[in-house]
């Protein structure tokens, strides 16, 4: 899978989800559409026992850093919990509500 | 600039409280307008800081509701919202108001009400201050957020567990001896670090509470301070800065500082002419215990990694060469989320004047600061007074 983002022809940062206007540089500087892989490394995560109205304890979240640079929050499944540490290789998908989630990488 | 004075403050008890919100907004002001003897002034705006009450509570358009129930109309009024720090932003629109000559008489009042809804409801109405489609929609919240940055921190820097207990330890230890604080009790750094965990590595004692209370503050320009006879009772206002980041964390250049504090305090520092060194009593916004070792470094008053150090020291604590949260911070004094901005402000302005609790007052402080955050980490305000 790939990752939709878009990348400021100033700055050069990607940004996931793409936007419109960089956040870095303003509505000076052009966007483009681009695609970048779905492979990052764990920069930080928690299992929230306390989530709000909604979600069902634990939920596990991570940072992930992109290889393509962007940084996106993740959720992760149980089976991902006691493996999961900072600088764990995983890979990205989505799931039915169009969120990120990580697998921990084989 | 004109100056702008900081002439009267008033405050309620933080905690869960009987009196609804219009109680605590009027009862918060009439302390304020009793302290500065600005009762029968005609005053020219109000500004009335809170986050969500529409929700909390169900009140809408406190603006015209405070100045009609204060008996202060005509005075214009205005509502003001940056999230959690929406009390230091209402200051700040109150000191730009006077400095620009639009007016010489202002109230300020924070408020939140927040124990008329289910702890759920009220992390939901919280949560509306992140981003939905990168942090609320995977059901995220602060603490969530929080609790990722301690880790990152913790990873960076080799912070223990029971190094950061040491905050909220330090929190409930002044709390306690501040009969307005949510929280009257000392805790253990045991208690705290195994205590039941929200998120990981954060337990229960390193979130502060929401709570119910009001600060207020009357601010004059100096021909107001002297019409209405105030001699030298008053605080003076040095510099103002307020800064955003990017919305959603994942967009910030750094998971160990906040830049929206780093901008905002170069700002206010470079208004009053002043350097953190010149700093001696500090009110920062640790609604979770690891910012406020962030809100250290960001503000400038230690090196990067160092705040754990200056803690352990006992620098920070009320007899330390730099105190920190003297009432007892958004941990032990409480967070009624667009109240704590002008209780940080309240809390700054007693100690100035020297007339804190007698425990917590610090030996004659020359310079304060207050820190306050809003939405999680991107709406900064930091303010610096001085001692008349």
């Amino acid at each position: 899978m790939e990752i939709e983002a878009s990348n400021c022809e100033s700055c050069k940062r990607i940004i996931v989800p793409p936007r419109d206007i960089c956040p870095y540089c303003g509505p000076n500087n052009p966007m483009n559409r681009t695609t970048i892989s779905n492979e990052g490394t764990i920069l930080t995560f928690t299992s929230l026992q306390r989530p709000p109205e909604g979600f069902e304890p634990p939920v596990l979240l991570a940072l992930v850093e992109l290889k393509g640079g962007a940084t996106v929050l993740c959720l992760g499944t149980r089976d991902e919990q006691s493996g999961t540490s900072i600088g764990s290789s995983v890979t990205l998908r989505k799931d039915s509500l169009d969120r990120f989630v990580y697998h921990l990488a084989k | 600039m004109k100056p702008v004075h900081v002439i009267g403050a008033g405050m309620t008890k933080f905690g869960v409280l009987e009196e609804g919100i219009l109680e605590l907004v009027q009862s918060a002001s009439l302390q304020a307008l009793d302290s500065s003897g600005s009762r029968g002034e005609s005053f020219d705006h109000i500004f009335v800081a809170t986050q969500n009450p529409d929700e909390f509570t169900g009140v809408g358009h406190l603006s015209t509701l405070t100045a009609d129930r204060l008996g202060l109309v005509p005075a214009g009024a205005t509502r003001v919202e940056t999230g959690p720090s929406s009390g230091s932003s209402a200051f700040e629109a109150g000191y730009a108001m006077i400095a620009s000559g639009m007016a010489d008489l202002v109230l300020v009042v924070g408020v939140e009400k927040m124990s008329e809804v289910e702890r759920g409801t009220a992390s939901k109405i919280l949560a509306k201050m992140m981003s939905n489609e990168n942090e609320t929609k995977y059901g995220a919240t602060p603490t969530a957020l929080a609790a990722m940055i301690a880790r990152r921190y913790m990873h960076e820097y080799g912070l223990t567990r029971d190094e950061l207990s040491l905050i909220p330890v330090k929190a409930h230890r002044n709390g306690a001896k501040n009969p307005l604080a949510h929280f009257q009790k000392e805790i253990t750094v045991d208690k705290v670090s195994n205590g039941r965990v929200v998120a990981d590595p954060l337990t229960l004692f390193d979130c502060c509470p929401t709570s119910d209370g009001a600060a207020a503050l009357v601010l004059a320009s100096e021909d107001k301070t002297k019409q209405i006879g105030l001699a030298d009772e008053y605080v003076k206002v040095l510099g103002v800065g307020h800064a955003t980041d990017f919305h959603a964390v994942q967009h910030r250049l750094s998971m160990t500082s906040m830049n929206a504090t780093v901008v905002a305090a170069q700002r206010a520092f470079k208004m009053a002419k002043l350097t953190p060194k010149h700093v001696d009593v500090c009110e920062l916004h640790d609604a979770f215990s690891i910012l406020e070792l962030i809100d250290m470094e960001d503000v400038g008053l230690v090196e990067r990694g160092q705040a754990i150090a200056a803690v352990k020291d006992g620098v920070t604590a009320v007899d330390g060469d730099l105190p920190i949260n003297t009432t007892g911070g958004l941990k032990a004094r409480g967070h009624p989320t667009g109240g704590t901005g002008v209780a940080q402000i309240y809390d700054i302005y007693t100690q100035l004047m020297g007339i804190a609790p007698s425990a917590l007052q610090v030996d004659t402080p020359q310079i304060g600061l207050t820190h306050n955050i809003g939405g999680f980490g991107n709406n900064m305000v930091v303010a610096l007074f001085g001692r008349n």
